[in-house]
Protein backbone atom coordinates (compact mmCIF):
# COMPACT_ATOMS: atom_id res chain seq x y z
CA UNK A 1 0.00 0.00 0.00
CA UNK A 2 2.69 2.67 0.89
CA UNK A 3 5.79 3.54 -0.84
CA UNK A 4 8.98 1.97 0.09
CA UNK A 5 10.03 3.37 3.89
CA UNK A 6 13.99 4.19 2.83
CA UNK A 7 12.41 5.72 -0.19
CA UNK A 8 10.99 8.24 1.79
CA UNK A 9 13.11 8.30 4.67
CA UNK A 10 16.17 9.48 1.59
CA UNK A 11 13.22 12.01 -0.05
CA UNK A 12 11.86 13.77 3.41
CA UNK A 13 15.86 15.41 4.25
CA UNK A 14 16.98 14.96 0.44
CA UNK A 15 15.76 18.66 -0.25
CA UNK A 16 17.68 20.67 2.40
CA UNK A 17 20.45 18.22 2.02
CA UNK A 18 22.71 20.72 -0.06
CA UNK A 19 21.71 23.71 2.18
CA UNK A 20 23.08 21.42 5.16
CA UNK A 21 26.03 20.40 3.44
CA UNK A 22 26.92 24.27 2.36
CA UNK A 23 26.69 25.56 6.06
CA UNK A 24 28.52 22.70 7.40
CA UNK A 25 31.49 23.60 5.27
CA UNK A 26 31.16 27.30 6.43
CA UNK A 27 31.28 25.77 10.75
CA UNK A 28 34.21 23.94 9.38
CA UNK A 29 36.07 26.46 7.72
CA UNK A 30 35.12 29.35 10.39
CA UNK A 31 36.29 26.62 12.90
CA UNK A 32 39.86 25.85 11.42
CA UNK A 33 39.93 29.60 10.59
CA UNK A 34 39.54 30.80 14.67
CA UNK A 35 42.16 27.68 15.87
CA UNK A 36 44.77 29.61 14.77
CA UNK A 37 43.00 33.57 14.70
CA UNK A 38 40.72 33.34 17.52
CA UNK A 39 39.66 36.74 15.99
CA UNK A 40 38.10 35.38 13.02
CA UNK A 41 35.31 33.17 14.65
CA UNK A 42 32.66 36.97 14.58
CA UNK A 43 33.33 36.75 10.99
CA UNK A 44 30.91 33.51 10.76
CA UNK A 45 28.10 35.90 11.33
CA UNK A 46 28.90 37.45 7.31
CA UNK A 47 28.14 33.80 5.87
CA UNK A 48 25.52 32.87 8.11
CA UNK A 49 23.85 35.85 7.03
CA UNK A 50 24.21 35.63 3.52
CA UNK A 51 23.05 31.90 3.70
CA UNK A 52 19.72 33.24 5.71
CA UNK A 53 19.04 35.71 3.23
CA UNK A 54 19.63 33.61 0.32
CA UNK A 55 17.36 30.70 1.76
CA UNK A 56 15.04 33.28 2.72
CA UNK A 57 14.70 34.59 -1.06
CA UNK A 58 14.59 30.43 -2.22
CA UNK A 59 11.79 30.05 -0.49
CA UNK A 60 9.75 33.08 -1.53
CA UNK A 61 10.64 32.26 -5.32
CA UNK A 62 9.55 29.00 -4.72
CA UNK A 63 6.20 30.00 -2.92
CA UNK A 64 5.77 32.86 -5.98
CA UNK A 65 6.19 30.03 -8.53
CA UNK A 66 3.94 27.90 -6.89
CA UNK A 67 1.17 30.78 -6.43
CA UNK A 68 1.63 31.38 -10.18
CA UNK A 69 1.10 27.61 -11.45
CA UNK A 70 -1.93 27.86 -8.97
CA UNK A 71 -3.38 30.78 -10.60
CA UNK A 72 -2.60 28.89 -13.50
CA UNK A 73 -4.69 26.26 -12.55
CA UNK A 74 -7.58 28.12 -11.23
CA UNK A 75 -7.98 29.52 -14.69
CA UNK A 76 -8.22 25.84 -16.36
CA UNK A 77 -11.01 25.71 -13.53
CA UNK A 78 -12.61 28.58 -14.81
CA UNK A 79 -12.86 28.25 -18.26
CA UNK A 80 -15.46 26.04 -17.48
CA UNK A 81 -17.89 27.24 -14.84
CA UNK A 82 -18.66 23.74 -13.79
CA UNK A 83 -15.34 23.13 -13.00
CA UNK A 84 -14.75 25.95 -11.12
CA UNK A 85 -12.73 25.06 -7.96
CA UNK A 86 -12.52 21.97 -8.85
CA UNK A 87 -8.96 21.51 -8.10
CA UNK A 88 -8.84 23.12 -4.84
CA UNK A 89 -11.63 20.42 -3.92
CA UNK A 90 -9.57 17.81 -5.49
CA UNK A 91 -6.79 18.99 -3.50
CA UNK A 92 -8.81 19.45 0.05
CA UNK A 93 -9.91 15.78 -0.58
CA UNK A 94 -6.49 14.36 -1.57
CA UNK A 95 -5.07 16.03 1.58
CA UNK A 96 -7.35 14.82 4.06
CA UNK A 97 -7.23 11.12 2.24
CA UNK A 98 -3.00 10.93 2.21
CA UNK A 99 -3.44 12.06 6.56
CA UNK A 100 -6.09 9.16 6.60
CA UNK A 101 -3.10 6.79 5.44
CA UNK A 102 -0.53 8.72 7.70
CA UNK A 103 1.77 9.29 4.87
CA UNK A 104 4.63 12.10 6.11
CA UNK A 105 3.89 15.38 6.16
CA UNK A 106 6.04 15.80 2.87
CA UNK A 107 4.55 13.61 0.82
CA UNK A 108 0.87 14.99 1.82
CA UNK A 109 1.81 18.33 0.61
CA UNK A 110 3.21 17.02 -2.42
CA UNK A 111 -0.23 15.22 -2.65
CA UNK A 112 -1.84 18.29 -1.89
CA UNK A 113 0.21 20.23 -4.16
CA UNK A 114 -0.12 17.64 -7.28
CA UNK A 115 -4.12 17.68 -6.69
CA UNK A 116 -3.83 21.80 -6.91
CA UNK A 117 -2.06 21.58 -10.40
CA UNK A 118 -3.40 17.94 -11.90
CA UNK A 119 -5.94 19.21 -14.66
CA UNK A 120 -3.06 22.48 -15.33
CA UNK A 121 -2.96 20.62 -19.04
CA UNK A 122 -5.94 21.39 -19.58
CA UNK A 123 -4.86 24.92 -20.69
CA UNK A 124 -4.11 23.64 -23.92
CA UNK A 125 -7.39 22.14 -24.73
CA UNK A 126 -9.74 23.57 -27.05
CA UNK A 127 -12.86 25.51 -24.97
CA UNK A 128 -15.21 23.88 -28.05
CA UNK A 129 -14.02 20.31 -26.82
CA UNK A 130 -13.64 21.02 -22.78
CA UNK A 131 -17.09 22.35 -22.44
CA UNK A 132 -18.87 20.28 -25.24
CA UNK A 133 -22.18 19.34 -24.29
CA UNK A 134 -22.63 16.27 -26.11
CA UNK A 135 -20.41 13.25 -26.64
CA UNK A 136 -17.02 13.97 -27.77
CA UNK A 137 -15.48 12.26 -31.43
CA UNK A 138 -12.81 10.02 -31.60
CA UNK A 139 -10.02 12.95 -31.87
CA UNK A 140 -11.43 15.15 -29.19
CA UNK A 141 -11.54 12.10 -26.91
CA UNK A 142 -7.39 11.91 -27.61
CA UNK A 143 -7.28 15.66 -27.12
CA UNK A 144 -8.93 15.51 -23.99
CA UNK A 145 -6.70 12.36 -23.17
CA UNK A 146 -3.47 14.29 -23.75
CA UNK A 147 -3.90 16.71 -20.64
CA UNK A 148 -1.79 14.29 -17.95
CA UNK A 149 0.80 14.35 -20.62
CA UNK A 150 0.42 17.78 -21.23
CA UNK A 151 0.75 18.86 -17.71
CA UNK A 152 3.47 16.79 -16.67
CA UNK A 153 5.72 18.19 -19.07
CA UNK A 154 4.24 21.89 -17.87
CA UNK A 155 5.07 21.48 -14.40
CA UNK A 156 8.09 18.90 -15.03
CA UNK A 157 10.11 22.71 -15.88
CA UNK A 158 9.15 23.43 -12.06
CA UNK A 159 12.11 22.36 -9.61
CA UNK A 160 9.49 22.24 -7.14
CA UNK A 161 7.04 20.39 -8.51
CA UNK A 162 9.01 18.36 -10.06
CA UNK A 163 8.45 15.14 -7.92
CA UNK A 164 4.70 15.44 -8.36
CA UNK A 165 4.92 15.25 -11.86
CA UNK A 166 4.59 11.36 -11.95
CA UNK A 167 1.17 12.32 -9.74
CA UNK A 168 -0.22 14.70 -12.37
CA UNK A 169 1.21 12.39 -15.42
CA UNK A 170 -0.79 9.14 -14.18
CA UNK A 171 -3.69 10.29 -12.28
CA UNK A 172 -6.02 9.14 -14.98
CA UNK A 173 -3.99 5.37 -14.34
CA UNK A 174 -6.24 3.02 -13.66
CA UNK A 175 -5.33 0.44 -10.88
CA UNK A 176 -6.97 -2.74 -13.24
CA UNK A 177 -4.63 -0.90 -16.17
CA UNK A 178 -6.94 -0.02 -18.06
CA UNK A 179 -6.41 3.29 -17.65
CA UNK A 180 -4.35 6.42 -19.27
CA UNK A 181 -1.59 8.02 -20.78
CA UNK A 182 0.46 4.65 -19.89
CA UNK A 183 -1.99 2.16 -19.02
CA UNK A 184 0.46 1.63 -15.51
CA UNK A 185 -1.52 -1.28 -13.17
CA UNK A 186 -1.26 -1.79 -9.91
CA UNK A 187 1.19 -0.88 -7.69
CA UNK A 188 3.20 0.45 -10.74
CA UNK A 189 1.06 3.40 -10.42
CA UNK A 190 2.68 6.15 -8.27
CA UNK A 191 0.85 6.27 -4.92
CA UNK A 192 -0.08 9.91 -4.79
CA UNK A 193 -1.91 9.60 -8.57
CA UNK A 194 -3.88 6.75 -6.69
CA UNK A 195 -4.91 9.15 -3.99
CA UNK A 196 -5.62 11.57 -6.87
CA UNK A 197 -7.52 9.41 -8.89
CA UNK A 198 -10.32 8.49 -6.05
CA UNK A 199 -10.46 12.43 -5.33
CA UNK A 200 -10.86 13.38 -9.04
CA UNK A 201 -13.52 10.76 -9.44
CA UNK A 202 -15.08 11.89 -6.46
CA UNK A 203 -15.23 15.53 -7.47
CA UNK A 204 -16.09 14.85 -10.98
CA UNK A 205 -18.93 12.14 -10.11
CA UNK A 206 -20.52 14.65 -7.40
CA UNK A 207 -20.07 18.19 -10.20
CA UNK A 208 -22.55 19.36 -12.51
CA UNK A 209 -20.61 19.21 -16.03
CA UNK A 210 -21.99 20.55 -19.26
CA UNK A 211 -22.85 16.86 -20.42
CA UNK A 212 -24.67 15.86 -16.99
CA UNK A 213 -26.00 16.68 -13.43
CA UNK A 214 -24.54 15.93 -10.75
CA UNK A 215 -24.85 12.07 -9.76
CA UNK A 216 -27.01 11.21 -6.66
CA UNK A 217 -24.39 10.35 -3.73
CA UNK A 218 -26.27 6.98 -3.65
CA UNK A 219 -25.02 6.10 -6.83
CA UNK A 220 -21.85 8.13 -6.52
CA UNK A 221 -20.84 5.69 -3.54
CA UNK A 222 -22.04 2.78 -5.53
CA UNK A 223 -19.94 4.08 -8.34
CA UNK A 224 -16.68 3.83 -6.29
CA UNK A 225 -17.31 0.61 -4.69
CA UNK A 226 -18.23 -1.01 -8.29
CA UNK A 227 -14.42 0.76 -8.97
CA UNK A 228 -13.00 -0.88 -6.29
CA UNK A 229 -9.90 -2.56 -7.17
CA UNK A 230 -10.60 -1.96 -11.20
CA UNK A 231 -10.40 1.68 -11.15
CA UNK A 232 -9.14 2.76 -7.37
CA UNK A 233 -6.85 0.90 -5.39
CA UNK A 234 -8.87 -0.76 -2.66
CA UNK A 235 -6.93 0.99 -0.12
CA UNK A 236 -6.58 4.42 -0.95
CA UNK A 237 -10.65 4.18 -1.32
CA UNK A 238 -10.79 2.79 2.23
CA UNK A 239 -9.06 5.84 3.37
CA UNK A 240 -11.42 7.74 1.64
CA UNK A 241 -14.33 6.70 2.64
CA UNK A 242 -13.28 7.38 6.25
CA UNK A 243 -12.47 10.60 5.08
CA UNK A 244 -15.84 10.93 4.07
CA UNK A 245 -17.66 9.46 6.76
CA UNK A 246 -15.27 11.36 9.33
CA UNK A 247 -15.40 14.94 7.43
CA UNK A 248 -18.92 15.32 6.43
CA UNK A 249 -18.18 19.13 5.71
CA UNK A 250 -15.47 18.18 3.66
CA UNK A 251 -18.22 16.32 0.68
CA UNK A 252 -21.14 18.27 2.24
CA UNK A 253 -19.91 21.84 1.22
CA UNK A 254 -19.13 20.76 -2.47
CA UNK A 255 -21.55 18.57 -3.25
CA UNK A 256 -24.31 22.04 -2.34
CA UNK A 257 -22.03 24.06 -3.82
CA UNK A 258 -22.68 21.76 -6.80
CA UNK A 259 -26.76 21.63 -6.83
CA UNK A 260 -26.33 25.31 -7.15
CA UNK A 261 -24.03 25.72 -9.76
CA UNK A 262 -26.53 25.04 -12.38
CA UNK A 263 -29.97 24.28 -13.35
CA UNK A 264 -29.37 23.07 -16.71
CA UNK A 265 -31.54 20.01 -17.57
CA UNK A 266 -29.03 17.02 -18.03
CA UNK A 267 -27.38 16.47 -21.04
CA UNK A 268 -26.79 13.86 -23.39
CA UNK A 269 -23.50 11.87 -21.85
CA UNK A 270 -20.43 11.80 -23.48
CA UNK A 271 -17.67 10.02 -23.20
CA UNK A 272 -16.60 9.97 -19.24
CA UNK A 273 -12.81 10.92 -18.44
CA UNK A 274 -13.47 8.21 -15.54
CA UNK A 275 -15.17 5.05 -16.15
CA UNK A 276 -17.63 5.89 -13.48
CA UNK B 1 -12.25 28.84 22.10
CA UNK B 2 -9.03 29.50 20.33
CA UNK B 3 -7.61 27.58 17.28
CA UNK B 4 -4.50 26.85 19.52
CA UNK B 5 -6.15 25.23 22.33
CA UNK B 6 -7.76 23.00 20.50
CA UNK B 7 -5.29 21.98 18.76
CA UNK B 8 -4.69 18.51 19.97
CA UNK B 9 -1.61 17.51 21.62
CA UNK B 10 1.09 14.92 20.32
CA UNK B 11 0.29 11.87 21.17
CA UNK B 12 1.28 9.14 23.43
CA UNK B 13 3.75 7.42 21.54
CA UNK B 14 5.50 10.73 20.22
CA UNK B 15 5.59 11.62 23.93
CA UNK B 16 7.58 8.60 25.07
CA UNK B 17 9.61 8.67 22.04
CA UNK B 18 10.71 12.17 23.21
CA UNK B 19 10.96 11.72 27.02
CA UNK B 20 13.80 8.89 25.76
CA UNK B 21 15.34 11.33 23.31
CA UNK B 22 15.57 13.48 26.39
CA UNK B 23 16.59 10.74 29.25
CA UNK B 24 19.14 8.98 26.44
CA UNK B 25 20.74 13.31 26.13
CA UNK B 26 20.61 13.46 29.75
CA UNK B 27 22.52 10.17 30.29
CA UNK B 28 24.98 10.56 27.56
CA UNK B 29 25.42 14.56 28.33
CA UNK B 30 28.31 13.61 30.69
CA UNK B 31 30.41 11.35 28.34
CA UNK B 32 31.19 15.16 26.65
CA UNK B 33 33.73 15.45 29.20
CA UNK B 34 36.18 12.68 27.45
CA UNK B 35 35.41 14.18 24.27
CA UNK B 36 36.31 17.93 22.46
CA UNK B 37 39.10 20.09 22.23
CA UNK B 38 41.88 20.90 24.75
CA UNK B 39 40.56 23.54 27.88
CA UNK B 40 41.82 26.83 26.76
CA UNK B 41 40.75 30.69 28.23
CA UNK B 42 39.49 31.69 24.84
CA UNK B 43 36.87 28.81 24.68
CA UNK B 44 34.39 31.00 26.78
CA UNK B 45 34.22 33.52 24.75
CA UNK B 46 33.94 31.75 21.53
CA UNK B 47 31.35 29.19 23.28
CA UNK B 48 28.99 32.35 24.01
CA UNK B 49 29.30 33.59 21.05
CA UNK B 50 28.17 30.88 18.84
CA UNK B 51 25.49 29.82 21.80
CA UNK B 52 24.32 33.22 20.42
CA UNK B 53 24.74 32.77 16.90
CA UNK B 54 22.56 29.64 17.32
CA UNK B 55 19.85 31.11 19.40
CA UNK B 56 19.53 34.11 16.61
CA UNK B 57 19.50 31.40 13.89
CA UNK B 58 17.05 29.55 15.73
CA UNK B 59 15.10 32.68 16.11
CA UNK B 60 14.81 33.06 12.12
CA UNK B 61 13.80 29.63 10.80
CA UNK B 62 12.47 29.56 7.01
CA UNK B 63 9.76 27.76 6.48
CA UNK B 64 10.49 25.17 3.40
CA UNK B 65 7.23 23.26 3.94
CA UNK B 66 4.48 22.23 5.75
CA UNK B 67 5.78 21.21 9.34
CA UNK B 68 9.37 21.58 8.01
CA UNK B 69 11.89 24.71 8.63
CA UNK B 70 16.01 25.34 8.28
CA UNK B 71 17.62 27.47 9.79
CA UNK B 72 21.51 28.73 9.69
CA UNK B 73 22.19 26.96 13.08
CA UNK B 74 24.58 24.36 11.57
CA UNK B 75 27.50 26.36 10.67
CA UNK B 76 27.79 27.51 14.17
CA UNK B 77 26.98 23.88 15.71
CA UNK B 78 29.60 22.67 13.82
CA UNK B 79 32.01 25.42 14.45
CA UNK B 80 31.21 24.50 18.21
CA UNK B 81 31.94 21.15 18.27
CA UNK B 82 35.28 21.16 16.29
CA UNK B 83 36.44 24.38 18.19
CA UNK B 84 35.19 24.03 21.80
CA UNK B 85 36.05 21.32 24.58
CA UNK B 86 33.21 18.63 24.79
CA UNK B 87 31.04 20.02 27.93
CA UNK B 88 31.55 23.83 26.59
CA UNK B 89 30.12 22.39 22.87
CA UNK B 90 27.50 20.87 24.65
CA UNK B 91 26.76 23.43 26.87
CA UNK B 92 26.70 26.11 23.75
CA UNK B 93 24.38 24.02 21.80
CA UNK B 94 21.52 23.55 24.41
CA UNK B 95 22.13 27.32 25.67
CA UNK B 96 21.84 28.41 21.90
CA UNK B 97 18.65 26.22 20.98
CA UNK B 98 17.10 26.83 24.76
CA UNK B 99 17.62 30.58 23.85
CA UNK B 100 16.17 30.02 20.49
CA UNK B 101 13.29 27.88 21.10
CA UNK B 102 11.59 30.13 23.78
CA UNK B 103 8.15 29.49 21.97
CA UNK B 104 6.25 26.15 21.01
CA UNK B 105 4.60 23.79 22.92
CA UNK B 106 7.10 22.51 25.84
CA UNK B 107 7.24 19.08 24.24
CA UNK B 108 8.56 20.32 21.07
CA UNK B 109 11.07 22.47 22.82
CA UNK B 110 12.53 19.50 25.18
CA UNK B 111 12.86 17.18 21.75
CA UNK B 112 14.43 20.18 20.02
CA UNK B 113 17.23 20.93 23.14
CA UNK B 114 17.70 17.00 23.57
CA UNK B 115 18.15 16.47 19.89
CA UNK B 116 20.66 19.47 19.86
CA UNK B 117 22.76 17.40 22.62
CA UNK B 118 22.53 14.35 21.20
CA UNK B 119 23.62 15.68 17.73
CA UNK B 120 26.65 17.59 19.50
CA UNK B 121 27.61 14.46 21.02
CA UNK B 122 27.80 12.24 17.88
CA UNK B 123 29.56 15.00 16.33
CA UNK B 124 32.24 14.88 19.51
CA UNK B 125 32.29 11.37 19.04
CA UNK B 126 33.06 11.21 15.71
CA UNK B 127 35.79 13.80 15.68
CA UNK B 128 37.25 12.05 18.81
CA UNK B 129 37.34 8.16 17.41
CA UNK B 130 38.54 9.22 13.83
CA UNK B 131 41.02 12.27 14.81
CA UNK B 132 43.13 8.92 16.40
CA UNK B 133 42.41 6.21 14.27
CA UNK B 134 45.66 7.04 11.14
CA UNK B 135 48.16 9.18 10.51
CA UNK B 136 47.09 12.94 11.43
CA UNK B 137 47.76 13.69 7.19
CA UNK B 138 44.61 11.65 6.55
CA UNK B 139 42.81 11.12 10.47
CA UNK B 140 42.44 15.22 11.21
CA UNK B 141 40.69 15.98 7.63
CA UNK B 142 38.48 12.94 8.24
CA UNK B 143 37.96 13.53 11.07
CA UNK B 144 36.78 17.07 10.47
CA UNK B 145 34.53 15.99 7.72
CA UNK B 146 33.04 13.10 10.03
CA UNK B 147 31.86 15.01 12.51
CA UNK B 148 29.15 17.21 10.37
CA UNK B 149 28.22 14.38 8.55
CA UNK B 150 27.73 12.24 12.20
CA UNK B 151 26.01 15.67 13.53
CA UNK B 152 23.11 15.91 10.06
CA UNK B 153 22.87 11.51 10.21
CA UNK B 154 22.16 11.44 13.86
CA UNK B 155 19.65 14.61 13.83
CA UNK B 156 17.45 13.71 10.80
CA UNK B 157 17.73 9.89 12.58
CA UNK B 158 15.96 11.77 15.49
CA UNK B 159 13.44 13.43 13.54
CA UNK B 160 12.60 10.76 10.89
CA UNK B 161 11.92 8.35 14.67
CA UNK B 162 9.30 11.07 15.44
CA UNK B 163 7.86 10.74 11.87
CA UNK B 164 8.30 6.88 12.55
CA UNK B 165 6.55 6.45 15.74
Amino acid sequence: MRENPLRRAWATPHDTLVAEAALGLVGIMAALASADHPWTLPLLVVPAALAQRALRDGVALRAQTRQALEDLADVVDMRDHYTFQHSQRVAELARATARQLRLPASEVELITMAGRVHDVGKIGIKSTVLMKPGKLSDREFAEMRSHPVVGARLIGNFPQFARGRAYVLHHHERFDGKGYPERLAGEQIPFGARVLAVADAWDAMTSHRAYRQALPLERVYAELERGRGAQFDPAVLDAFLHVLRERPDLAAAHTTEAQDTDETEPQAPRAPEHAA
Amino acid sequence: MSAASRRPGPPPRVRVYVCTAVALALLLAPASGWLGAAWRFEAWPEAMLLAALLAVAHRQRVQIGLHRTINVGTAPEVAAVLLLPGPLAVLALVAGTAAGERRGPLIQRSFNIAAATLRALAGLGAYVALRHAGPTAISDPLATLAAPLAMYVGGTMLVLGVAAV
